[in-house]
């Protein structure tokens, strides 16, 4: 499916980016908490479909059709020589993984759309549960650090986890080859689109109504002025903490979102660059403190980029091969130099932060002033 | 002096070499406004701060109405009735003056994760809230400036944007002023000494002042505390205060 230049590819990027960044606003933006860990968060919602989730559909079949199980079990035993104890060891195996999710899984799932929508919601609700633990444990020790350590404990958290832990465990997530993930429907691409919107639009209306709220104004008092907010009654680290749940439990959905587009995808492929670095990009380019200006952000940014990766090798095309290299590598150089053109000529982003009243606060005064 | 609303009792707090505070004790009595003067660096910012838990003492106890506070943190006190300001404004730079105001009233419903998107749950109390705000910034004649950044006002207005805020929580036991009226002019310092006095006789509720502007304030404290070089050097009757050679001495000498 390609539609002028912007493939399905780009698209569930573009919505798995968008769900990271407006929950990297709440933190970052309206709390001022320096998440350089969002990677982490949002591979949660990945392996919640992938090392966990293909060991929960493998147990399912296992217990609804026993016969099926055994058969697989037999067919690795022919084909790769490995006698597995049982489908669900043989599901989380990085040699066998490929095989019992597409051969036996995958249409197992097919042919029963009432477990696959129970397994949908266990599975979200296991993403969720992960990253709310996972914000929960990355925020009691950051909670009590200065801004500066804090942005730097999140991202070695991060580090640690995806790129050491889950790189070289191969048991929790196959390491680096990664696990085949759960598939929900006969196209997952159309599915992880659908899903993906359905996100970007509950999420959207979330972070806008929180943020004209009076957890909103909280949330900026605490950015704005700690010891202010904690004098005038805030549990500075409470606040700080409930932020870094929700926006956990959200970032997760992105992943969620995205490996379920891919099925599969190593643990590498949620690095500091892309699932970090770049949501930042897309906020401070789009306007911190702003859910539209957080949604332009990875727009522009994400249609500029395709633009550049896709547009000049075709307009490259038929000249020396060079050319179209550097085209290649342009975008990476053009995308650094915008960033700076932002920061030094827009330092407040494309949309900048506005007052979010609670109330309509003219109509107030009016009514005081008879 | 019989039920201090607030006691400090041989309160140290050292800065590196520089003991700031050097074994203050003070009472404040209940329902009075207590001025409390002192040379510049004689420590009564320091004080205010280890009172509202701002800066942990080195020694000392803070006991507020009976029940000893020192290990709280800021939050806490002020959920037991503990409301001060800043001598230097800490205003919330992406907060208008009517928001600044009405952050200052604790125990809004609507400050959740959740409840947060549940109108219904905080509407009441938000809008009796911001009638509260305009009110109150009316009062300290700030009105004209409610949709207005804190960058975007003088010093004067930036201090009664803190006057309002210590006013507005619901019902706190003591509130502690840091100079409330440097850089506003005479004739609202007095409105908002007499604004004062209206709140303690209204509500009973206790103040201690930090003023430089004795002129203004003496006619509105019921008592007086007066420090110098971390220590406390004289209280009693406002006048006695004033007068005492100890303090003449602190502010003359130096």
């Amino acid at each position: 499916m390609e539609f002028l230049i912007f493939s399905d590819t780009w698209l569930i990027l573009l919505i798995a980016y968008i769900i990271t960044t407006i929950s990297l606003n709440l933190e970052a933006g309206y709390t001022g908490i320096p998440n350089f860990g969002k990677a982490v968060f949002v591979f949660m919602g990945a392996w919640a479909a992938q090392g966990i989730g293909i060991r929960l559909a493998a147990w399912i079949v296992e217990k609804q059709d026993p016969a099926l199980a055994q058969e697989a079990l037999e067919f690795l035993k022919n084909h790769l020589g490995q006698d597995y104890p049982s489908l669900v060891a043989a599901a989380a195996d990085t040699d066998a993984n490929r095989i019992v999710a597409n051969q036996y899984i995958y249409p197992f799932l097919q042919d029963h759309p009432m477990i696959v929508a129970m397994l949908f919601i266990a599975i979200v609700l296991i993403a969720v549960g992960l990253a709310a633990i996972m914000g929960l444990i990355a925020s009691y020790a950051a909670l009590r650090l200065r801004e500066e350590y804090l942005a730097i404990l999140l991202l070695s958290f991060s580090e640690l986890m995806v790129m050491v832990i889950f790189r070289q465990t191969e048991s929790l997530n196959g390491g680096p080859k990664g696990l085949w993930a759960v598939k929900f429907a006969a196209d997952n691409r159309v599915f992880a689109i659908i899903f993906g919107l359905v996100v970007v639009v509950l999420v959207y209306l979330y972070a806008e109504k929180l943020a004209h709220s009076p957890m909103g104004r909280a949330m900026r008092a605490v950015r704005d002025d700690e010891i202010a907010a904690g004098v005038y009654g805030r549990d500075v680290a409470g606040i700080r903490l409930k932020v870094i749940i929700v926006s956990s439990i959200i970032a997760s959905l992105a992943g969620l979102v995205y490996i379920e587009a891919n099925l599969a995808a190593q643990s590498l492929s949620f690095d500091r660059v892309y699932w970090t670095f770049f949501p930042w990009a897309f906020l401070i380019l789009g306007g911190m403190a702003n859910n539209k200006g957080a949604v332009l952000g990875v727009i522009v940014f994400m249609v500029l980029r395709r633009m550049i990766d896709y547009g000049l090798p075709q307009l490259a095309a038929g000249h020396s091969a060079l050319i179209q290299m550097a085209a290649a590598y342009l975008s990476n150089i053009l995308v650094g130099i915008i960033i700076l053109l932002v920061l030094y000529f827009r330092p407040q982003g494309i949309l900048p932060e506005k007052p979010s009243k609670t109330l309509d606060f003219g109509e107030i005064l009016k009514q005081e002033e008879a | 002096m019989s039920d201090p609303i607030l006691e400090v009792r041989g309160v140290v707090k050292k800065f590196g070499a520089l003991r700031a505070l050097d074994g203050v004790d003070l009472e404040i009595p209940r329902g009075k406004i207590t001025l409390l003067i002192g040379p510049n660096g004689s420590g009564k910012t320091t004080l205010m701060n280890v009172i509202s838990g701002v800066y942990t003492p080195d020694e000392g106890r803070v006991i507020l109405d009976g029940e000893d506070i020192t290990g709280l943190m800021p939050h806490e006190r002020f959920r037991k009735g503990l409301v001060r300001n800043f001598q230097i404004p800490r205003l919330f730079s992406g907060l208008t003056v009517l928001e600044n105001t009405a952050f200052a009233r604790y125990g809004n419903p609507g400050e959740g994760v959740v409840s947060g998107v549940l109108k219904k749950k905080w509407i009441g109390f938000e809008e009796e809230t911001i009638r509260r705000s305009v009110r109150m910034i009316t009062f300290t004649k700030i009105r004209h400036l409610w949709d207005k950044k804190p960058s975007e006002l003088s010093g004067g207005q930036m201090k009664l944007l803190e006057v309002s805020r210590s006013l507005m929580p619901d019902n706190p036991k003591i509130i502690l002023m840091d100079e409330p009226t440097a850089g506003v002019n005479p004739t609202l310092a007095h409105e908002i000494f007499q604004r004062i006095k209206q709140i303690k006789e209204e509500r009973g509720i206790t103040f201690l002042i930090v003023e430089h502007r004795l002129d203004i304030a003496v006619g509105y404290v019921d008592y007086a505390y007066a420090m110098a070089f971390g220590k406390v050097v004289a209280h009693g009757e406002p006048e006695e205060v004033l007068t005492h050679p100890k303090v003449i001495e602190s502010y003359l000498g130096g």
